[in-house]
């Protein structure tokens, strides 16, 4: 077993009544609603519930992909909730790290660029190259996305993710595109993440399975949170089977 | 912008070369056109300026039929003048290597105001013997400095010593006598001497020289230096009472004015068709930049998710048109310079003698070449704006479907009557309704652009049939010298069954301005003839005077109203009422019946006359009352030299302007059929067959294409009139177009537009559906 690094029982994010409204002409849906939660640095958090629940917006407001209607969202001691667009830009730059469902990679650029893409945000960054090689893909660096597989595609947009070294690696239904095999290496990725590395990675699924590798679930329906758990023993990605 | 982005920029451009292709290709015909005819004009303005400030070029000079030191002295003591000079022009002949060679002798004082340049020998001095011969004369005939030339003048022969070989302002577009429609440099000269050496009696001075005071400005006049010029005009016309006295200021003499005519055609054609292509290539930009930012979503959204700023983003969207137009641009001006402004150039130098002669890049092509990238990034900034003002996760969710209301139509009961494929394009061009404008807009420039081309073409390849077969049928010319008797003009009118006329070049005074225009006054005949605005024939009016559509607008003038001219040597005005307006393509001024001019009180003195019997041209050495001898086979020569030229230019729009629009039309094509994948995909997985399918596009392109089609050749025949009114001051057309340049102009717009559809949408087949369909890249 990697050594554990995370649970230092520091609360990284913090979420304070959080509301989110969307308005579409005549039409508004509520997406959240009065949303509490916290977050310690180096967990392994998983966020479940069915199709529509509120998982996703719950992880862009944590990312600064999107803002809050109403209530706090505390980052490092930060309430994010306040900056403007260029400050959440440079929030995103510096202490997130995303990875996507559809991996969302340049398609014109190859492997090693994506990664090194990030450079260009003026962040510390590990050697891209080192980045592709801790996710496996030192060997396929000159390869274009389309050269590649939807697994291969993952673990790049992971070493993109990773390269600026992030507190925090929010991961959009991660393996949600992939095989069962394919899977398991990427889950294993973003738990070595946690335990090796001491990243707080945050994990939205609909996969009840994945709890298991889980430090904390939070369960979401209806935009709201209904229970969150501690898992005191969570399994390792190597032990998944489905 | 920084690596990794850049190596993106590139990768995109090449997956996408057929659009950004396109766009460079409109960048650079737009600056190709621009800095071809730019570059000859703003070299020709500079240089010129320089020549004249060196020359100190004459501001205005004064003709009669003799002025006195008297005179001269009056004139510099009058307000406004800084420097005045006499001087005697006489045309005599030099003999060199046993022929008689033309020369005008100018005989002068001084050499202060249009000085002459000197190139070889010693500069003039006063008082000091010998000739200063022009350059391209000397070079041409082998003469040099120390040669004695045998000069003729007036019956007297006399010699003098080359003392110099120069060039002067005065004579930069030097023409010694009618015989030449165009100016042959070197095959006839001018030369200075001092009055000294005049070798007659008595010494004529036909010119005073004045350097004005208030006239700042040498070749680029403004304002300011026309009114003084006028105002000093005034001052000398209350205090000279001289014979036939006329007054030329600088912008009205022969050079000046015809470069100036020249430089302003440049200008024209270097402005109108640059901003067509302008237009085009924004269009172009503004359609592909939008699809590229609309098939880049994801990605955008996720270079904002991992924090890259808007402003970052922005930048690399915009880059994509602002290199490829800036590439474009570049490329264009620089290919225009070498080729067609070179061409252009060494046109221009076979008319005009100008020593500083050259091409230049002009600040107007730097500023062209920046409001261009500009406008393309600005364009580009809105399409990509509407995005990156959302917040990340917006962008990352797949663009919903356009809601749009039911348009008009919808609730008609024509509605219900339309069937599928009509109701599917039109409720498809009420989403799209940018898009569909940007195709409609396209053709519409396309097909104007090609009517505009073929139209120059039409018309200046029918000058010749217009001038020489409609309006001057006859077949000879005869060109009579000055001061020849009625009597003897007559007696060739009979004999040659010919029609006798009075052409002469005189100030025409209009309601608020004069030019030096025309006037011809004809004999009983038909062999010269008269068009009206429409192209229909019409005879002289009895009750007044008729006028050509073009100086009427040089004038302000207009039928009814009351034009006023002098004949040249006569202090008289006459005045009569406009009551006729006519169409010619050269020669603009005024044209009345001999019945008309003498009920003025003026004396008929014909100088020319019209016949279709052939006239031997030895008359022209033989009979010392005749000077020419023109048959209509060399004035169509003439024609042709002269027009050379504007026919290049005019097969290089023509070329310019069918690539242009076959590139325009094919791009908005693939953009229109690209957009419409997925709802083809819909369709396809419907069961819709791809025969329908690509009916029911070209159904929809046909509509669009056909009412493009027809109001851009409308636009275009409207451009067309503009141009060729702007084109060339002494040249007018009648806007009368055959049915080809038309036919041409849909063929290639209309019918191409459909072939590219027809083209790209047999693409329908191999669309992939489920790919199509799939809501993300």
């Amino acid at each position: 077993m990697e050594q554990d690094l995370s649970k230092t029982n520091n609360v990284l994010i913090k979420f304070e009544n959080v509301g989110k409204v969307y308005k579409t002409g005549q039409i508004t849906y509520e997406a959240l609603n009065n949303v509490s939660l916290e977050i310690n640095e180096g967990e392994l958090v998983v966020l479940l519930g069915p199709s529509g629940a509120g998982k996703s917006t719950l992880l862009n407001l944590l990312g600064g992909l999107d803002s809050a209607t109403s209530g706090r969202i505390i980052f490092a001691g930060e309430d994010i909730t306040s900056f403007d667009d260029k400050r959440l830009g440079q929030f995103r730059a510096k202490d997130v790290g995303i990875i996507f469902q559809f991996y969302n990679l340049v398609p014109t650029l190859t492997a090693l660029e994506n990664v090194d893409l990030i450079r260009e945000l003026g962040v510390e960054i590990m050697d891209p190259l080192k980045a592709l090689e801790m996710v496996g893909l030192g060997d396929r660096k000159d390869n274009f996305p389309s050269q590649m597989s939807g697994g291969q595609q993952q673990r790049v947009s992971i070493a993109r993710a990773i390269v600026k070294m992030p507190r925090l690696l929010l991961c959009d239904e991660p393996t949600g595109a992939l095989d069962t095999n394919t899977s398991r290496e990427v889950l294993k990725l973003l738990q070595d993440q946690s335990r090796v590395h001491g990243r707080t990675v945050v994990m939205v699924t609909h996969n009840n399975l994945f709890a298991d590798i889980a430090d904390k679930v939070i369960m979401v329906k209806n935009g709201t949170v209904f229970d969150i758990q501690k898992n005191e023993n969570p399994k390792d990605a190597d032990e998944l089977n489905w | 912008m920084t690596k990794n982005l850049r190596r993106k920029l590139l990768r995109d451009i090449r997956q996408n070369i057929v659009q950004f292709l396109a766009i460079f290709v409109m960048c650079f015909l737009a600056m190709y056109v621009m800095e071809s005819f730019d570059s000859d004009r703003e070299g020709m303005s500079r240089s010129l300026d320089e020549y004249y400030t060196e020359t100190n070029f004459v501001d205005m000079y004064l003709t009669s039929e003799g002025f006195s030191y008297q005179d001269l002295e009056t004139v510099k003591n009058t307000a406004g003048v800084k420097d005045a000079e006499l001087r005697a022009t006489y045309t005599g002949k030099a003999r060199i290597s046993g022929s008689e060679k033309k020369i005008e002798f100018n005989f002068i004082d001084s050499n202060n105001i249009s000085k002459m340049l000197l190139y070889d020998g010693k500069p003039f001095s006063t008082g000091e013997g010998g000739i200063w011969i022009d350059r391209d004369f000397a070079k041409r005939q082998n003469i040099t400095v120390g040669d004695i030339l045998s000069l003729t003048h007036d019956g007297i022969s006399f010699s003098e010593p080359v003392k110099g070989i120069i060039l002067n302002p005065d004579h930069m577009y030097f023409m010694i006598d009618e015989t030449y429609t165009d100016p042959d440099i070197g095959a006839y000269g001018y030369a200075f001497l001092d009055t000294s050496e005049y070798p007659g009696q008595r010494i004529t001075f036909d010119r005073i020289y004045v350097d004005a005071r208030d006239v700042t400005n040498q070749f680029n006049m403004d304002e300011a230096d026309e009114k003084a010029l006028e105002k000093l005009e005034g001052s000398l016309r209350a205090v000279l009472n001289v014979r036939g006295l006329e007054f030329v200021a600088k912008q009205n003499e022969a050079g000046f004015d015809s470069m100036a005519l020249d430089l302003e055609s440049d200008e024209t054609l270097g402005t109108v068709f640059p901003v067509l292509f302008t237009i085009i290539a924004l269009l172009g930009i503004m359609t592909t930049m939008t699809r590229l930012v609309v098939k880049q979503r994801t990605t955008i959204g996720t270079l904002k998710a991992i924090g890259f700023s808007q402003s970052a983003i922005m930048v690399h969207y915009i880059s994509y048109s602002v290199v490829i137009a800036l590439l474009g641009c570049i490329l264009g001006a620089v290919s225009g310079w070498w080729t067609l402004g070179k061409y252009l150039h060494v046109e221009m130098n076979k008319y005009y003698s100008a020593p500083y002669s050259r091409m230049q890049v002009s600040v107007n092509v730097v500023l062209a070449i920046l409001f261009i990238c500009l406008m393309a990034g600005l364009t580009n900034y809105f399409s990509c704006r509407k995005l990156l003002i959302l917040h990340a996760s917006e962008i990352l969710r797949p663009e919903a479907p356009t809601v749009t209301d039911a348009g008009f139509l919808e609730h008609t009961p024509l509605w219900k009557r339309l069937g599928f494929e009509a109701r599917w394009n039109l409720r498809d061009i009420n989403r799209n309704k940018i898009r569909t404008f940007a195709a409609f807009l396209g053709i519409t420039l396309c097909a104007s652009l090609l009517l505009t081309a073929f139209g120059i073409n039409e018309l200046q390849g029918g000058i010749e049939h217009w001038e020489y077969y409609e309006l001057s049928p006859a077949g000879y010319n005869i060109g009579f010298a000055e001061g020849t008797d009625y009597e003897t003009v007559y007696d060739y009118a009979r004999q040659y069954n010919g029609q006798m006329a009075l052409n002469v070049q005189t100030e025409l005074y209009g309601a608020n301005n004069h030019k030096i225009l025309n006037v011809t006054v004809l004999d009983e005949g038909n062999l010269y003839l008269f068009q009206n605005e429409s192209g229909d024939y019409f005879d002289l009016p009895s009750d007044g005077i008729a006028i050509s559509a073009k100086a009427a607008d040089e004038l302000d003038l207009r039928l009814g109203s009351f034009v006023r001219f002098k004949m040249p040597g006569s202090s008289v005005i006459y005045e009569d009422r406009i009551s006729a307006v006519f169409k010619t393509p050269s020669a603009q001024g005024i044209a009345m019946k001999r019945e008309v001019f003498e009920r003025l009180g003026a004396r008929f003195t014909p100088n020319t006359v019209y016949t279709n019997v052939s006239v031997p041209a030895s008359y022209v050495e033989d009979r010392a009352e005749i000077v020419s001898v023109f048959s209509k086979e060399e004035f169509i020569e003439s024609l042709h030299a002269h027009s050379e030229a504007m026919n290049t230019e005019v097969a290089y729009i023509m070329v310019v302007a069918i690539v242009i629009g076959i590139v325009v039309l094919y791009n908005l094509g693939v953009l229109s059929f690209v957009e419409k994948t997925r709802e083809i995909a819909t369709l396809k997985v419907l069961g819709f067959s791809t025969n329908r399918i690509r009916w029911i596009l070209q159904q929809q392109n046909i509509a669009i294409t056909g009412m493009g089609t027809v109001i851009g050749i409308f636009i275009g025949y409207r451009i067309l009139g503009f141009l060729m009114f702007q084109i060339d001051a002494d040249t007018d057309f009648i806007i009368k177009l055959s049915i080809w340049p038309f036919l041409a102009a849909f063929f290639i717009s209309f019918v191409l537009s459909l072939a590219v559809n027809a083209l790209i949408s047999s693409m329908v087949k191999d669309i992939n559906m489920v790919e199509a369909l799939k809501g993300v890249e």
